[in-house]
C-alpha cells in the first residue's frame, strides 16, 4: 500500500520545486498546495501523515490554518517553516501543537531529518490519539490540588505528544526530573528510553563523551566504544538537567545536534542520525544566564520552546499538607509504623514554613519523623532540630527602625542595599508579613525575597 | 541585534551575490537535468515578481507589503546561496516590523540594486549553454 503523501503548503513556486525535489529524491510522495485554501482541501481529501506548512501564506495566517488542521486530526504531525526573523512565530506554533519547525533558508539535512522524525513518530501518535489520555503523574512532587499544579498537569498533557523541546525551570527539590519523566510517560515515546543526564554533576571534559559518546582509542582511557546519552535515548527522551552548567564548547555541539538530529561520537568519522526528544531543566534563570554570556542565545531559543515552571512548595497552597499526609502514610507502611496524621500545630507550621528545599525537604522531614518515632499524630516535638528554629519565627526579618513614612529625601545618601531593605520591609508591613503578596507587589519571585530576608538574619 | 550592512559585498558580481555558487549548483543537481532549467526560470520569475512588488511597497512605505516581499526574498535568496542579499532582506524585514523609516531608507537602495543584479545573474545561468 502506498504510504499517505506528505502535504507541502508553500506559496513561493521556486521553493515548492526545491522542497519537492528533495523529498522526491529521498523517496517521499508529496502533494503541493500554493495557498491555505488549497492546502486545507488537500488535507481533508488526502489525510496526509505529515504536513510541511509555511507560516506566511497569502490568503490566511499559517498558524491559524495549523490550528484548524490539528482540530480536525490532532494526530497529524505539522512541521512549520518560517523565515529567519520570524522565530517568535515558530515558537508560538510549537506551543500550539506543531511537531517541529524549520527556519529558512533551506537546509537539506535538517529538512529531511525533521520529515523522517515526524514520519517515524506517526503510528504511535495515531494509537495514542485513540486511547484516552493517561492520568496525571502521582509522584510525591505531583500530589496536590493547587491551581498552580493543575496548570502543570494540563501543560504536561498538552505538550507530551508533541516533539517540542520542553524547558523546565524551578528551584531545587520542586520535581523537575519527575516533570520530565511525566512528559516522557505521557508521550508517544513512552515505550522508548528515558535517559537523564545531570550536566552539572559530570566534569566538563567528560561531558561531551557522556552526551555524544566516543569510539575506542579516541582519547586516553577510551578502552571501548561508548554510545553516549544522545544515542542511548534514540526513540525516546533525553533529559538534560542543569543545562546552564554546560560549557560553551559543548553548547555549540548541542545546538548542532538539535539542528541536524545527528550525533558524532568523539573520534568517530561519520555522524549518526538519532530520533530524540529533548527535555531540559535548570534551577537558574536561563535568560539571566544568556545575559551573562554563560549560555548561548541561539541555543536558548532552540530549547526554550515550551517552558514549564515548577512552583516552589511555599506557593502551592494546601499541597504541602496533602504531600505530607501521603508521604506519612507511605513511609509508615515502609517502616512498619502507625502514624495517623499531622497535629493542627504541625499543619500550621508546615503551611507557614518557607521550605527552601521544597518537596525534597518536606519528604526528608517526614522520613525523619517516621524513622525516629513510633506513631500517632505528628507533633512539633517530633520534628527535626532544623525546623525548630523556624517554629516560632515568621518568615520575616526584624524590621529596620524608622521605616514608617519614608520620604525620598530621607533615602538620598543611604546605601542602595539599605534602601532596598527599607522598601521590602515597608511592603511586607503593608501586606501583614505575607511574603507571596509582597513578592507580587515588588515583581520579585518569593524565593528571591526569602533569600534576601534570610540574608538579613545572617550574622 | 546586529547592525545592518553598510553596503553589500563588492567585487565580482558572481562572487558577491552567490558566493562560490555551490548552493545553487547543489539545488539544481538535486532537481535533476529535466527539472533544473525550469527551476532556474522559476527562481528568476519569483525574484522578478518580488522586485516588482517591493519597489512600490518601498516607495509608499507600505509596511505589510515590505514585510511580505522581504520575507519571500529571505527565503529565495537564502535557498540559492545569495547570503548577502538574504542578510539584507532580514534587516529590511526587521526594519519593516519596527516601521523604522531611517533603516529602510538606508537598506532599500542597496538591496534593490543587488536584487536586480542577482536576477540578471541567475537568468544568465539559465541562458548558458
Amino acid at each position: 500500500m502506498t504510504p499517505p503523501p506528505l502535504l507541502l503548503i508553500e506559496d513561493t513556486p521556486s521553493l515548492q520545486m526545491v522542497y519537492r525535489s528533495v523529498l522526491t529524491a529521498a523517496g517521499h510522495g508529496v502533494h503541493v498546495a500554493g495557498n491555505a485554501a488549497d492546502g486545507l482541501a488537500a488535507y481533508v481529501a488526502l489525510t496526509p501523515a505529515v504536513v510541511l506548512l509555511d507560516l506566511m501564506l497569502p490568503d490566511r495566517d499559517g498558524l491559524d490554518l495549523m490550528q484548524e488542521m490539528l482540530a480536525l486530526r490532532p494526530e497529524v504531525h505539522v512541521i512549520v517553516i518560517t523565515a529567519n526573523g520570524s522565530i517568535n512565530k515558530a515558537v508560538e506554533a510549537m506551543r500550539a501543537g506543531a511537531h517541529d519547525f524549520l527556519v529558512k533558508p533551506f537546509d537539506e539535512t535538517r529538512f529531511l531529518g525533521a520529515v523522517e522524525n515526524a514520519l517515524s513518530g506517526r503510528s504511535p501518535a495515531r494509537r495514542a490519539a485513540r486511547a484516552p489520555l493517561p492520568p496525571p503523574p502521582t509522584s510525591d512532587a505531583f500530589i496536590g490540588g493547587s491551581a498552580s499544579m493543575a496548570r502543570i498537569h494540563a501543560k504536561i498533557r498538552s505538550v507530551a505528544r508533541s516533539m517540542a523541546t520542553v524547558f523546565i525551570t524551578g528551584e531545587s527539590g520542586t520535581g523537575k526530573e519527575l516533570c520530565a519523566l511525566a512528559i516522557h510517560d505521557n508521550s508517544t515515546r513512552a515505550a522508548g528510553p528515558f535517559i537523564a543526564l545531570n550536566c552539572g554533576a559530570i566534569p566538563q571534559d567528560l561531558l561531551e563523551s557522556e552526551v555524544f559518546g566516543h569510539v575506542k582509542g579516541s582519547f586516553t582511557g577510551a578502552i571501548s566504544d561508548k554510545p553516549g546519552a544522545a544515542a542511548a535515548a534514540d526513540g525516546g527522551t533525553l533529559f538534560l538537567d542543569e543545562i546552564c552548567e554546560m560549557a560553551p564548547a559543548l553548547q555549540t555541539k548541542l545546538l548542532r545536534f538539535l539542528q541536524t538530529s545527528t550525533v558524532q561520537p568523539v573520534g568517530a568519522t561519520r555522524p549518526r542520525k538519532v530520533n530524540v526528544r529533548i527535555v531540559c531543566a535548570t534551577n537558574q534563570n536561563p535568560l539571566e544566564a544568556v545575559r551573562r554570556g554563560a549560555f548561548r542565545e541561539d541555543l536558548y531559543y532552540r530549547l526554550f520552546v515550551v517552558p514549564i515552571h515548577m512552583p516552589p512548595l511555599r506557593d502551592r497552597d494546601e499541597d504541602v499538607i496533602e504531600i505530607a499526609q501521603a508521604a506519612l502514610h507511605r513511609f509508615s507502611v515502609e517502616e512498619g509504623r502507625n502514624f495517623t496524621g499531622l497535629s493542627p500545630e504541625v499543619a500550621t507550621l508546615f503551611r507557614s514554613h518557607p521550605w527552601p528545599g521544597n518537596v525534597r525537604q518536606l519528604l526528608n522531614v517526614i522520613r525523619h519523623v517516621v524513622v525516629l518515632n513510633d506513631g500517632g499524630l505528628v507533633t512539633p516535638a517530633m520534628l527535626p532540630e532544623s525546623m525548630a528554629a523556624t517554629r516560632t519565627t515568621p518568615p520575616t526579618a526584624q524590621p529596620l527602625p524608622d521605616t514608617a513614612g519614608i520620604g525620598l529625601d530621607s533615602l538620598i545618601g543611604r546605601p542602595l542595599a539599605e534602601i532596598e531593605r527599607l522598601v521590602i520591609e515597608a511592603t511586607l508591613a503593608r501586606f501583614n508579613g505575607s511574603v507571596p503578596k509582597t513578592a507580587r507587589a515588588l515583581a520579585l519571585s518569593p524565593s528571591t525575597l526569602y533569600r534576601k530576608i534570610d540574608g538579613w538574619r545572617s550574622p | 541585534m546586529r547592525s545592518p550592512p553598510q553596503s553589500l559585498p563588492d567585487g565580482d558580481p558572481a562572487t558577491a551575490l552567490l558566493g562560490d555558487g555551490a548552493t545553487l549548483r547543489d539545488i539544481l543537481a538535486l532537481a535533476g537535468p529535466a527539472i533544473a532549467p525550469r527551476l532556474l526560470a522559476q527562481i528568476v520569475t519569483d525574484l522578478t515578481t518580488t522586485a516588482d512588488h517591493l519597489r512600490p511597497a518601498l516607495a509608499n512605505r507600505d509596511w505589510p507589503g515590505i514585510r511580505a516581499q522581504s520575507h519571500v526574498l529571505i527565503s529565495v535568496a537564502g535557498t540559492i546561496g545569495a547570503m548577502g542579499l538574504h542578510g539584507a532582506a532580514c534587516h529590511l524585514n526587521a526594519a519593516a516590523h519596527d516601521r523604522d523609516e531611517a533603516q529602510v531608507a538606508r537598506i532599500a537602495p542597496l538591496l534593490t540594486a543587488d536584487l536586480a543584479r542577482l536576477i540578471a545573474l541567475v537568468a544568465a545561468q539559465g541562458d548558458a549553454p
